[in-house]
């Protein structure tokens, strides 16, 4: 478990999310990446009807983290725990249940590179696609100041102009804290609203 | 390993393996008699030591719109072992069933959690009701799990476990297992196993419709 960065790819225009990601694809296998499964990342929301204060809470699935789930409570606390929460979660549906419209996961390919690991996958809300992720990791280091030079040159072979300039406000290390999958899941949950925007404003 | 393609996770169903139903029977013995039944235990259990165990457990209430009943989750964490997870267990109402049934019944969920989860039970509308220290030893029998403990009220300051002061005279004594709702078999296995703690301790079924009468 290395330091993740994860980014919502814009497709170019007039290509459908098919072509787009056979292209991404074939610029990852042009830089020698070779591939190396599959992954998933599925997330779920719930919230309490009854109860107009309460906050949305995510339910997130990494296949990178098979025996854990990951649940995350808007601008609030994390947990990480087994897979169990499912279940415990399901005890409670008489005050929380599961959003409408409040899953949506990312499939794809995953490709080794070295010491980066290239994740290229297609979200969907259902059964439709709604756009591209990218997420980049690399595996021998913690802390993502360290790395994040080597991190942004790999960003920009990839995906361009899109690479953010400098390291991200959301992998700013807090004081000495080492990465953690807790903050590959926020940005994922991050990416997920923000998509699940664009999908609403349409 | 790489899941089929249609695996879901999150929403698919849960697999029918997994055990919810708790069966399990409860008693008590007085504190001067404990030692007789650990040494009996000791003998009629699995061949390891007994695990010496001191949890802190936080009792924590939802209040339901749609049952009379709260939504009842305990939070576990041992005092002795602070490497282990916090655990939270979700416990439903106990069903003291007919009398051909030989065991009390409740469905519980356990799930490992890596910190506190006192906020993110806050976050889901939970209040802390009670919490008590439970100190004592666990044993085993195959997936039997049978525990002898005394509840002590926490110290208000620190959780200095060498100071605890026991709220009554005697030892809780609980043997129970979880299963699948389809196991038939699960309850006479702790019935059986009950019969052989007879006469040290008698351990029977409890109405806990009595204790489960919130204000």
């Amino acid at each position: 478990m290395g330091v993740t960065y994860i980014c919502q790819w814009k497709q170019p225009e007039g290509q459908n999310i098919q072509q787009s990601i056979e292209q991404i694809s074939s610029c990852v296998e042009k830089l020698g990446a070779k591939k190396a499964g599959l992954f998933q990342v599925e997330c779920e929301s719930f919230n309490a009807p009854n109860a107009p204060n309460a906050k949305t809470l995510h339910l997130i699935y990494d296949s990178e983290f098979p025996a854990s789930r990951f649940a995350l409570f808007e601008e609030s606390s994390f947990l990480v725990t087994d897979v169990m929460l499912s279940a415990f979660l399901s005890k409670l549906r008489a005050v929380w249940q599961p959003k409408k419209g409040g899953k949506i996961d990312c499939k794809g390919q995953r490709y080794e590179l070295g010491d980066f690991l290239i994740k290229l996958g297609v979200v969907s809300v259902g059964a439709s696609a709604k756009g591209i992720s990218v997420e980049l990791e690399y595996a021998p280091c913690v802390y993502a100041r360290d790395c994040w030079g080597m991190m942004s040159e790999m960003l920009q072979s990839i995906i361009g102009e899109q690479a953010p300039p400098s390291l991200p406000s959301n992998l700013q290390p807090k004081g000495t804290e080492r990465f953690s999958p807790e903050l590959t899941m926020q940005q994922y949950v991050e990416m997920f609203n923000n998509i699940r925007k664009t999908v609403v404003a349409r | 390993m790489v899941e089929p393609a249609n695996y879901q996770p999150l929403s698919g169903e849960i697999p029918s393996n997994v055990n919810v139903q708790e069966y399990f029977l409860q008693g008590s013995i007085l504190d001067a008699n404990a030692d007789k039944l650990k040494q009996r235990l000791q003998g009629l259990c699995d061949n390891v030591p007994p695990e010496p165990f001191t949890d802190h457990e936080q009792i924590y209430f939802l209040k339901n719109a749609t049952s009379m009943l709260p939504i009842i989750v305990k939070a576990c964490k041992s005092l002795v072992k602070p490497s282990t997870p916090w655990q939270i267990k979700y416990v439903g109402a106990t069903e003291v069933g007919e009398h051909n049934k030989p065991t009390m019944i409740r469905s519980c969920v356990t799930v490992a959690v890596s910190n506190d989860p006192a906020q993110f039970l806050d976050n889901l509308g939970f209040s802390l009701q009670s919490e008590v220290i439970l100190k004592g030893y666990f044993y085993r029998k195959g997936r039997l799990k049978i525990t002898v403990s005394k509840i002590s009220v926490p110290p208000t300051a620190t959780c200095d476990t060498s100071k605890l002061e026991a709220s009554a005279s005697s030892h809780l004594v609980e043997v129970n297992t979880t299963a699948s709702p389809r196991d038939e078999t699960a309850g006479d296995e702790v019935k059986n196993f009950c019969q052989l703690l007879r006469p040290a301790i008698v351990l029977n079924k409890v109405d806990h419709r009595k204790l489960q009468q919130w204000q």
